[in-house]
């Protein structure tokens, strides 16, 4: 059944767009300036910055590491996250709010106390594992999302869909991933794909735990707007753009499944 | 303009590296053989400064010394705080500060008065960068206005409380240290007395500080991307910044330059302190004396365009443009290092003053 969609309305959500795709072209714009500092509107074309931005070993590193580090905590938080949120919204147990409200205390602590309270604790225990430090740092950060994503998908289960599987024969781990895993899977994913982001993108944790060599991209990208700010940085800025836009596809076509069933 | 450019600049450091390493090597293997193995953590700027030491300083230092040093940037703010979370089990060895901090980290507890005797390149620091033996200074900035090239800037200080100046300035934010320097030309510019005597008048100073809010268009705290805006026109004046953030603009050809009002201008420190209980001290002795060696310092200062805290050392009239050197030229600039005892005592009053002035 088709639907018609009005000529105000569709211009409305143009201009939404627009507002909010506008920023976004900005520094691409500023990335192609042929100037040794960053001009807007651009002079000239040139995409030397972004030679210069994809030859850096730096900028490699740290683009590498942090894609190693969300990745680790992506999925340390969904080994944790998950069960976390099974247990949260399938048992009552006692303190069970308690418990809510310890698990997404780092959402309400400043990131900033967090770190240093985090840098405190590890000095306290002579840790000097840089990599182990920052993978819990970051996982205490991106364990709520995971939780509050996964505990809202269980919740949404359709608890007779399992007990009529169960009735006709199933055995529980055909119920799981037959009947609860297709319903919970935009959760999961959804999870993990604001994990990912939200280590990829930390800072206020990794300026605390980091070293010279664990040192994610955003530590990079703040060093290198205060060594000099020329138009490589806008360069990396589309470049992360291009980034995020890319995993979106990823998800969308690998999973099958779009963010705005996710988002819903 | 400057021909100083980075990159000629490092494949020249770099040549020059690889030709002195061989000479080098085998006497510095055998002297240095006991920091061999060891490792050290030191915290240290970002920016260029940061850059150069990463890039050039420590890769020549763990050759010489067979050691291992892993740099954390940052900045002072931040490394302080490290110090102080880390204090009980020290993670760092050396950190770089300005010199605003070395009265808290010393009354704190953070850091060691340096051991003088294991520090030959201390012999030619000017004692005024010493800090009575707890740090030395590093690298010397001038912090001053900076303006857009195409604007003619103001003799003094003074003037910019004009309505001819009516949103045109930018202004550092309270949370950096250069809002410090301003406060003090808003007490000199009410009193009529100089920076040396107008630090203390501060706390009076305020509706002064008011009077200017109507000529700032807005606040900054990040001096190159300051730079770049005033470089842009999108403000003529910036109210201050050091140097170090300002001139490799210039140098680059930005139209943004600095200006010295008659008032004076203020000398922006950066130091490096030895950590209490630092973990392998020695090595981290010989780092900061490394850091002052005089060839060290002079490919420091010509990369970061900051002056050196050490004597003797020969630059070219291209790169003297850009700096406040030697300590005659500091002097003759009337460079003021404020009493920062006296302020650190009181600028978190005087943050949440300006806070409620600007609304930020």
């Amino acid at each position: 059944m088709s639907e018609t969609v009005s000529p105000i309305l569709r211009i409305v959500v143009a201009i939404i767009l627009l507002i909010v795709v506008a920023p976004l072209v900005v520094p691409f714009l500023m990335s192609i300036s042929d100037t040794a500092y960053i001009v807007f509107p651009p002079q000239g074309f040139t995409l030397k910055w972004y030679g210069e931005v994809l030859a850096n070993p730096e900028a490699q590193g740290s683009f590498l590491f942090s894609l190693e580090l969300a990745g680790i905590v992506t999925a340390v938080s969904l080994v944790l996250g998950i069960p976390c949120a099974v247990g949260l919204t399938r048992f009552r147990t006692p303190g069970q709010d308690a418990i809510l409200a310890v698990i997404l205390s780092p959402l309400i602590v400043p990131l900033i106390v967090t770190g240093v309270a985090l840098l405190q604790l590890f000095s306290m225990l002579g840790s000097r594992a840089t990599m182990l430090q920052m993978v819990i740092g970051h996982t205490v950060i991106c364990l709520p999302y995971v939780i509050r994503s996964v505990s809202a998908s269980f919740v949404l289960v359709n608890r007779n869909l399992e007990d009529a599987a169960a009735i006709l024969g199933a055995p529980p781990h055909v119920v799981a991933t037959r009947v609860i895993w297709p319903q919970v899977r935009p959760g999961i994913l959804a999870g993990g794909v604001f994990s990912f982001i939200v280590s990829f993108d930390d800072y206020p944790i990794s300026m605390w735990l980091a070293d010279g060599n664990h040192f994610p991209i955003p530590l990079y990208l703040y060093t290198v707007i205060e060594r000099s700010f020329d138009p490589s940085i806008a360069a990396i800025a589309s470049l992360m753009i291009l980034f995020a836009l890319l995993l979106v596809l990823v998800i969308e076509k690998v999973f099958g499944v779009s963010l705005a069933r996710m988002a819903s | 303009m400057t021909n100083i450019s980075r990159r000629s600049f490092n494949k020249l450091t770099l040549g020059a590296t690889a030709l002195a390493a061989p000479l080098a090597a085998p006497m510095g293997f055998v002297r240095n053989s006991w920091a061999a193995g060891k490792e050290i953590q030191i915290g240290i700027w970002g920016g260029s400064q940061g850059e150069f030491v990463k890039k050039e300083i420590i890769p020549a230092f763990e050759k010489d010394f067979g050691c291992k040093v892993t740099p954390e940037e940052g900045f002072t703010l931040a490394n302080v705080g490290k110090m102080r979370a880390t204090k009980d089990n020290p993670k760092y060895s050396v950190m770089f500060i300005d010199d605003v901090a070395i009265p808290i980290c010393k009354a704190e507890g953070l850091i060691e008065q340096l051991p003088k005797d294991d520090m030959p390149a201390l012999a030619n620091l000017y004692p005024r960068f010493g800090f009575d033996g707890w740090g030395t200074a590093l690298a010397i900035s001038v912090a001053s206005m900076f303006h857009n090239t195409s604007v003619t800037p103001p003799a003094s200080y003074a003037e910019l409380w004009k309505p001819e100046y009516a949103g045109k300035l930018k202004l550092v934010s309270p949370k950096n240290t250069p809002s410090v320097f301003f406060l003090i030309v808003a007490a000199a510019v009410k009193s009529g007395k100089p920076f040396a005597e107008a630090q203390y008048l501060i706390d009076d100073s305020f509706d002064k500080v008011a009077e200017l809010k109507p000529n700032i268009m807005n606040l900054f705290d990040n001096g190159p991307q300051a730079a770049n805006e005033i470089a842009q026109g999108q403000a003529d004046i910036g109210l201050l910044e050091l140097s170090k953030y300002i001139y490799p603009y210039t140098a680059k050809g930005a139209p943004v330059t600095m200006s010295f009002p008659s008032e004076g201008s203020f000398a922006g420190n950066n130091c490096q302190v030895l950590v209490k209980g630092a973990p392998n001290r020695d090595v981290a002795v010989a780092f900061m004396n490394r850091m002052l060696e005089t060839g060290v310092q002079k490919a420091f200062s010509e990369y970061a365009l900051t002056a050196p805290p050490v004597s003797g050392i020969e630059f070219s009239a291209e790169t003297l443009k850009y700096l406040a050197y030697p300590v005659e030229e500091m002097d003759k600039r009337g460079l003021f290092t404020p009493d920062w005892e006296y302020i650190n005592a009181r600028r978190s009053g005087w943050t949440e003053k300006m806070n409620a002035i600007f609304a930020v």
